[in-house]
Order: C-alpha cells, then sequence, then structure tokens
C-alpha cells in the first residue's frame, strides 16, 4: 500500500480500506441497529393507521422485517441464477453485452 | 402571449446545427431549456395555445398542477442533462435530446388525446437515436427493439384514442369514465411506456446500451411521461395498486444478480415506478400527492445515479461489476455523488426519497392494503439493498480491480453536483415541493417514529448484506446476462419466424419457379431492401398482420 491516491477523501477511505476496518464498520452497524430497536420501542407512535400501528407495538419489526426479507431476497435472487443465467454472449451480435471495452465510451465527434 | 415550450425545444433542434461545435453549442443547450421554462413558471393555471383541426379543438398547452409539475421537473431535467452532456460533440444526439425533451414536455402539457398521441411518437421516435448513438452492432438492434415496442405504444394508443373519440364525440384527455375497449387500450399503451410487468423488457434492454450521457436523458422522460398519462387517465383504478405492487417486486431480484450496473439501475428505476404506480391506483390525494412527489424526486436521484455510472463508464470504460471495484481512489466525487443519489433512492431521512415515497406508503396503509403495504416495505429495504448498497459498492468499493483512471470532467462533477444539492435540499426542506402538488393536504414527513422505523428497516437491511457478504453467501458478480419475458420475441419468435418464413418461401418458390422465376427475384430483392435479413421481412409481414387486427377492431367497435 505505497500508492497513495490524489484526493485527501481517497486518503482518508483508503485508512479504513482493510479487513480490520470492515470488520469495525460492522460492529458499529451492529451496535447502531440495536439502538434503533431500543429507541424504537421508546417513542410515542402517532402516525401510523392500520396495519402500520399494529406492527409500531412490536419491537423491532421494521428491523427484523428489513433483515429477514433481504437475506431471503438475496437467497432466492441466488437461486434464481441456475434457472435465468446465460453467458454474456447469448444474444450477440444483437446486444450490447458482450461488445467490447470502449475506453471512454463514446464518440466526441 | 405565451408559446408552449415543446417550441423552443423544437426550434433549438432546428436551429442547432447552424450553431459551431464547442462552448457555443453546448451554451445554446443549456439556454433552451431556461428559455421554455421562462414560458410557463409563472403563468396562471388554464388553457393556452388551442387550434382547430378538422372540427377538432386540440389544446398544445394546458396547465394545471399535474401538468405544471410535470413540465418543471422536466425542464429541470433537461437542463442538468445539458450540463452533463456539455462535452459531447455529436450532433446527433444533441439534437435527438432537444426533440425528445421537448416532446416529453409537450405531452404533459397536452390538453387533449389526439396532441397527446403525436408527443408520444415524438418521444419514441426521436429517443431510439439516444441508443443508436452509441454506433455499434448491438446498439443499433437494441435500438431496433426499443423502436418496435415503443410504436407498438403508439398504435395502440392510436387505437384508443380513436374508438375514444368515436365513441364520446370528446378529444379532451380526462380521467376515462369506464373501462371500455378504447379505454383498455389506451392503458395498455401507457402500461408499455411505464414498463408494466411483462411488458416491461424494452427499459433494461435499451438504457444500459445508451452512451454515458444518452442513458440519463432516457432514465428521466418517457417513463415518467407513462406515469403523468396514468394518473392523468385512470388515477383510482384498483388493478393498477396490484401492478404497481408487482412492479416494485420482481424486479429487485434480477437487481441482486445483475451485473451491468446500469442495467441494476434501469431495474431499479422500474421498481421505483411500481410506487407510483400504486399510489395512481389508490387515487387518494394522499396517494396522487405521493406519486406526483415521488416521480419528482425519482427523476433527480436517477438522473443522478446514471450520472455518476455515466461518468465511470466514459472513465472507466464500463459499468460491469464484475470488471469494476477501488474507484474511490480514482473518482471520489463521483463516489460521493453516487452515494447521495443511492441514499434518496433508498429514502433515508434528509434525502428526497423519504419525503415523496412516505406519502405514499401512508396512503397505502391507510387505505388498508395491507399486504400491497408489506409488499412495498420489502421493495423499499429491495431497492435500498441493490441500488443503495450493490452500485456504490461493487463500482467504488469491494475489491480493487486496479483501475486508475482521471476523475469525471468538470461539467460531469457540476451536474452531479446540482443533482445532489436538489435532492438533499428537497430532502431537508420538502414544503417547496409539496406546496406544488395536486392537492393541497398537510404532510409531516419527519416524525421520530417514521424516521427511526424507516432507519431500522434500512440499517438492518444493510446488516444483511454484511452478514452475507462476511459469509460469503452473497453471489459474486459474474460476467452473463439473466434471461426474461423479452426472450419471446429475441430468441423464440425469430427462430419460429424464421422457420415458417422459410417454409412458406419454399412452397412458394415451388409453385413459381416453373412460372416466374425472374419475378420472385425482384420479390426477393424488395425484401432484401427493406431489411438486410429474413428476419426483418418477417417483422414486416407480422406489423402488417397488427395494422390489419387493429383496422378490423376500430370497424367492429363502430
Amino acid at each position: 500500500m505505497n500508492e497513495q491516491p490524489r484526493f485527501l477523501l481517497s486518503r482518508l477511505l483508503q485508512r479504513i480500506d482493510s479487513p480490520l476496518g470492515a470488520k469495525r464498520i460492522y460492529y458499529v452497524l451492529l451496535v447502531v441497529c440495536g439502538l434503533l430497536v431500543v429507541v424504537g420501542a421508546l417513542i410515542p407512535h402517532h402516525d401510523a393507521y392500520g396495519m402500520g400501528a399494529i406492527v409500531a407495538r412490536i419491537p423491532g419489526f421494521y428491523g427484523i422485517y428489513g433483515f429477514v426479507m433481504c437475506a431471503l431476497l438475496v437467497l432466492v435472487a441466488k437461486a434464481l441464477r441456475r434457472i435465468l443465467m446465460r453467458p454474456e454472449n447469448y444474444y450477440a451480435p444483437h446486444a450490447i453485452d458482450s461488445e467490447e471495452i470502449q475506453k471512454d465510451g463514446e464518440s466526441s465527434t | 402571449m405565451s408559446i408552449p415550450p415543446f417550441l423552443f425545444y423544437l426550434a433549438g433542434a432546428l436551429v442547432l446545427p447552424l450553431i459551431p461545435k464547442g462552448v457555443m453549442r453546448s451554451l445554446f443547450l443549456l439556454l433552451v431549456p431556461v428559455l421554455a421554462l421562462t414560458q410557463f413558471v409563472l403563468l396562471p393555471f388554464g388553457e393556452y395555445a388551442n387550434a382547430e383541426l378538422y372540427g377538432y379543438t386540440l389544446i398544445l398547452m394546458r396547465l394545471d398542477a399535474l401538468a405544471y409539475a410535470f413540465s418543471l421537473i422536466f425542464s429541470i431535467a433537461a437542463f442538468l442533462a445539458a450540463l452533463f452532456a456539455w462535452h459531447i460533440r455529436d450532433t446527433t444526439q444533441q439534437v435527438a435530446t432537444l426533440v425528445y425533451s421537448g416532446a416529453a414536455i409537450g405531452a404533459v402539457q397536452a390538453g387533449d388525446l389526439i396532441t397527446l398521441f403525436c408527443f408520444w411518437e415524438a418521444t419514441a421516435f426521436a429517443s431510439v437515436f439516444l441508443v443508436w448513438a452509441r454506433r455499434t452492432t448491438g446498439a443499433y438492434f437494441t435500438g431496433l427493439r426499443y423502436l418496435i415496442i415503443q410504436m407498438l405504444s403508439g398504435l395502440l394508443l392510436l387505437a384508443g384514442v380513436i374508438l375514444h373519440i368515436n365513441a364520446t364525440g370528446s378529444n379532451l384527455f380526462v380521467q376515462f369514465p369506464d373501462m371500455s375497449l378504447a379505454a383498455v387500450l389506451i392503458l395498455l399503451a401507457f402500461g408499455i411506456k411505464c414498463a408494466f410487468p411483462l411488458l416491461h423488457d424494452w427499459l433494461q434492454d435499451a438504457y444500459p446500451a445508451s452512451t454515458a450521457t444518452g442513458t440519463v436523458v432516457l432514465s428521466a422522460f418517457t417513463t415518467k411521461l407513462a406515469v403523468y398519462a396514468l394518473a392523468r387517465g385512470f388515477p383510482g383504478l384498483e388493478v393498477l395498486v396490484y401492478i404497481g405492487a408487482l412492479m416494485t417486486l420482481f424486479p429487485i431480484f434480477y437487481a441482486v444478480i445483475e451485473n451491468d450496473l446500469r442495467r441494476v439501475l434501469a431495474f431499479s428505476l422500474n421498481n421505483q415506478l411500481g410506487f407510483m404506480v400504486v399510489g395512481i391506483g389508490i387515487g387518494t390525494p394522499l396517494a396522487l400527492n405521493g406519486t406526483v412527489a415521488h416521480a419528482f424526486c425519482h427523476i433527480l436521484y436517477k438522473a443522478l445515479l446514471f450520472m455518476s455510472m455515466g461518468a465511470v463508464l466514459l472513465r472507466a470504460g464500463t459499468t460491469k461489476g464484475s470488471e469494476l471495484g477501488g474507484l474511490y481512489k480514482s473518482m471520489p466525487y463521483t463516489m460521493i455523488f453516487c452515494v447521495i443519489g443511492a441514499a434518496s433512492i433508498s429514502a433515508f431521512p434528509l434525502f428526497s426519497g423519504f419525503i415523496s415515497k412516505s406519502l405514499i406508503l401512508s396512503a397505502t396503509d391507510k387505505q388498508g392494503y395491507t399486504l400491497v403495504w408489506l409488499a412495498l416495505l420489502f421493495a423499499s429495504a429491495g431497492v435500498f439493498h441493490h441500488s443503495g448498497i450493490k452500485i456504490p459498492y461493487f463500482a467504488f468499493f469491494a475489491h480493487d480491480s486496479g483501475i486508475r483512471c482521471r476523475e469525471a470532467p468538470w461539467n460531469m462533477l457540476l451536474a452531479m453536483g446540482l443533482t445532489a444539492l436538489l435532492c438533499v435540499g428537497i430532502g431537508i426542506f420538502p414544503q417547496p415541493l409539496y406546496n406544488i402538488l395536486p392537492y393541497d393536504i398537510p404532510y409531516f414527513p419527519y416524525t421520530a417514529d417514521h424516521v427511526v422505523f424507516q432507519l431500522q428497516l434500512l440499517l438492518f437491511s444493510a446488516l444483511a448484506f454484511t452478514v452475507l457478504m462476511r459469509t460469503g453467501i452473497y453471489p459474486p458478480e459474474l460476467r452473463s446476462v439473466n434471461l426474461s419475458s423479452d426472450i419471446v420475441y429475441r430468441k423464440w419468435l425469430p427462430k419460429f419466424l424464421l422457420w415458417t418464413w422459410g417454409g412458406i418461401e419454399q412452397f412458394i418458390v415451388s409453385i413459381t419457379t416453373p412460372l416466374r422465376r425472374e419475378s420472385w427475384q425482384a420479390f426477393r430483392n424488395i425484401g432484401i431492401v427493406l431489411g438486410n435479413d429474413r428476419g426483418s421481412g418477417a417483422m414486416l409481414l407480422w406489423v402488417g398482420v397488427l395494422l390489419v387486427l387493429l383496422l378490423t377492431l376500430t370497424y367492429v367497435a363502430r
């Protein structure tokens, strides 16, 4: 990691761009999620109707729902790959997917 | 005397080729949206610029709250897109962009169905040049597919409009009172442009095929024009609630496994349209306000996301997740703007998506659509998952791809900066946007529980992403394409047509060869002129069949 990016922002980000940094972000996220559940259970609820009013009484409902559904989303999508995935040149030459990469993508003439 | 804004764009498109390429022309491209905006932005609501045609009154400029909000955001989008494309020297793209933006604004200000139809077709014709502007074989064929489907939408609209005028004697574009055949045809026409499920494939097919700047333009107009048309013609049509809910759901699965990040954005565009369609289907003032507000915010943050990926395409040469990574080192500003766009589409508090999507979600729950409400919550988490995390993560972070490129040019950064500013500005101060919505009802997005629950939903989704990444379960980005319903017309139908056409041809050859070999050869030659292979000839035949079918429909309905 001798290479120094030109931009200050990039240099700052590079400091946390490591397995250790990723681990720290993960733990911070865990703590914040825990805090949100606690806060969510304590604050008053008023702007919900119907189902929104019911689930507002379940502590952490939104969090659990988001977590479970996202995990399901990824697992189902991953399984769908078995059925849907084809090589990149499947529709070639009638599609752009497998066309040569062009540096500076477009003609500027 | 006010001039309809679309005339500025059309005149601009005519004059543009005369202006020397370079700074002068780029300035001119910025000026056109501004001049056009001055024509309507301060006008009181009403009808301007009427014309008579064969006994029908054409209303070229109808301003009411709905048309105003869409005209305004279309003008802003046209301006930002022109700034983003400042460095482009391609006359085709410049003219196409002007005609396309002008036609879209003309369409939302059209007060009658005949005018609407004309602009509907104009958006299709103009926009296909943005796909073709990539100038590769793949883009050429993609453009053809795009054009055929857009034309199909136009044909359906024309048939519906003719039936409607015959039945009611009125060509005014207002809410359709019942679901007559005419209304169904028009709904289908709107549905194609709005990318309803199974009618959606053109969107994910064509948008990633355009140029770095062209996709930004494409993303703003066509689909939101359809949303406008639906909101005008079919508010409160209940089936739209379920169509919209489906639209929010299925694209997110595709988005997870899609490799081309601009196609991922096209999927999330489709998902966001779903929210707007749900709002139209519910049709209460709160829901319709939500649809208009969401369309407004959506155009901005979607343009911002497509801009950031356009900048990546320009500099790194690709937007494939499998090839990218670590770009924060080379393009940190683009990364920041991308993250702002991602936060906006994910509806983080203080960003624009939050203050618009909330209206639709509240309206859904208020009207008792519990399952749809849960589906929309899921879709919100899902859109954060792929647009909010996947796009910035795989482009700018993840494993370092080793790509070292320059930061985006100044004009792209400026365009992204302004768009990002609008996204954050609207998110923090939603009231000016709320003020231009069709219905005057107070709404307060920033209540404690609303903010906390939204953060819970989003951060736990982020947690799911991190856990799946750490455990290696998250599917890697792979160079691939994924099958969708468009396989019907991209693989199966051509195969079938070639097969039948071959059969018909053989049959004709077998009976005509003894008689007139030369004239058959002439017939073949015509086919070769019209299209360069037998597939195109077959396509022509089918277009003919379709036209006959429409004609028959018209007579039956009399």
